[in-house]
């Protein structure tokens, strides 16, 4: 890679790496190390294609598919469950927001992986309902029916104990 | 405030005290990149030590590090009718199978529907590998029902516009037909075809996405075909690269199988 494109790569990373962390840690329903990994991983890939990547409409919504994709395609291959939230080495452990994070984390860990995506893209990040299908691989109608479904489940495990626990 | 915007809420205060350490992800990325790099084409070795990269990082990071999360969207209204009666998963893969006489199917999975769950519940799904001696091909199917009267041209990602047609300015194409009313179809029914590159950017070799969708006018029973030319595993930042040139079935023949005997009765069972 030559400077001025490692310079163009160093200043993405600067700017993208804690939103995609961000977001990893939600997917990875607060497990640090799975979070990290996943964000290495999406960060490599956009190295070894950041010609192409630099080049895109949104280099950061490129990122973001990387990163989503990366982590079906780990929790595919990965038969090992997710440890607890309870016991994550967790640099974030203490602090006002430990009882909405740990009931949050925990409620979005008991969602299946797709699931987890879909939430994460429709009603954290906006995306619409055809970019989430395309992000995901999904027909538009599975999209609308695994984010409501996940939305459902999420607002059973929280109720309206989310309001409560969000300081205001 | 609306449980979805309560969600996007506590997600952003719960990511938001979040400090990753920069200098651990570009270390590893750039080691990660290089040797990727080096498989993908022996000999091509990046031009800055990995070393220089952290310390340049260094300098970019203060103050440039945005955030994320925008406020949740609002739910979107869910315009599914209940269906008629349940279609199971195993109908649903059986029906696919069909779909593709002769073929060989691998990683299938489904799910049935249930018209006394919530709204979420209301959609059967299958998808498969197809391999048709052409190449694998990964399938994915929806059978729905729309509530009535159909929003043409106005509803999002219900197959009854091209307007929500996605990289329609891009490269992609969109068509939306309607086919008379027929003993098999009776009422007619709307027919959209889309194509689509799998991802974005477009790389060289980009896999493609071709969407069926046959809403029937009469019922708003709606079945989605969507098929790439690729086996649809997500190698790395792309979808893997394609198998074949063309998807296993045309426009004309996804039509036809969609409006056929062999999804007759799913049609009837949604709508």
């Amino acid at each position: 890679m030559k400077s001025a494109q490692e310079d163009a790569y160093l200043e993405f990373v600067a700017a993208r790496a804690k939103p995609l962390y961000r977001s990893a840690y939600v997917l990875a329903a607060g497990d640090t190390h799975l979070a990290e990994d996943l964000v290495q991983e999406t960060l490599s890939r956009v190295y070894v294609h950041w010609n192409r990547v630099a080049g895109a409409d949104s280099p950061a919504a490129y990122a973001q598919t990387v990163l989503v994709r990366s982590f079906l395609s780990l929790r595919r291959r990965r038969s090992t469950a997710e440890r607890p939230v309870g016991n994550m080495p967790d640099s974030a452990a203490s602090g006002p927001d430990t009882a909405l994070r740990l009931a949050l984390l925990d409620a979005v860990g008991q969602l299946p992986p797709r699931d987890r995506a879909v939430l994460l893209l429709r009603y954290w990040e906006d995306r619409s309902i055809e970019e989430t299908a395309q992000m995901l691989k999904l027909s538009s109608s599975a999209v609308r029916s695994q984010g409501t479904r996940a939305l459902g489940r999420v607002r059973a495990l929280l109720g309206d104990s989310l309001s409560d626990l969000i300081p205001h | 405030m609306p449980f979805e915007a309560d969600l996007a809420h506590a997600l952003d205060r719960t990511t938001d005290s979040l400090e990753p350490d920069l200098t651990v992800f570009l270390s590893g990325a750039v080691a990660r990149g290089r040797s990727r790099r080096r498989r993908r084409s022996a000999g091509i070795v990046a031009g800055v030590g990995a070393c220089a990269v952290i310390a340049a990082a260094g300098l970019l990071i203060p103050g440039a590090l945005a955030g994320t999360g925008s406020g949740g969207a609002d739910m979107e209204p869910v315009a599914l009718a209940m269906p008629r009666t349940a279609v199971t998963g195993t109908q649903m893969i059986h029906t696919l199978e069909q779909t593709f006489p002769g073929s060989r199917f691998s990683q299938v999975t489904a799910e049935g529907s249930n018209p006394s769950g919530p709204p979420s519940a209301y959609v059967a799904t299958a998808e498969l590998v197809v391999d048709d001696g052409h190449g694998a091909a990964f399938v994915g199917i929806s059978a729905e029902r729309l509530q009535l009267p159909l929003k043409v041209g106005e509803a999002d990602g219900d197959g009854l516009s091209c307007a929500s047609s996605p990289d329609h300015m891009t490269g992609g194409t969109c068509s939306l037909s309607q086919l008379p009313s027929s003993a098999a179809i009776p009422g007619g029914a709307l027919v959209m075809w889309e194509e689509n590159a799998a991802d974005h950017p477009v790389g060289p070799v980009a896999a493609q996405r071709w969407t069926m969708t046959v809403t029937l006018k009469a019922t708003g029973a709606q079945l989605q075909l969507v098929e790439w030319n690729s086996n649809g595993s997500m190698v790395g930042n792309d979808t893997s690269e394609p198998t074949r040139a063309a998807p296993p079935l045309s426009e004309q023949q996804a039509v036809a199988a969609l409006t056929g005997a062999t999804w007759a009765p799913i049609l009837g069972a949604v709508g």
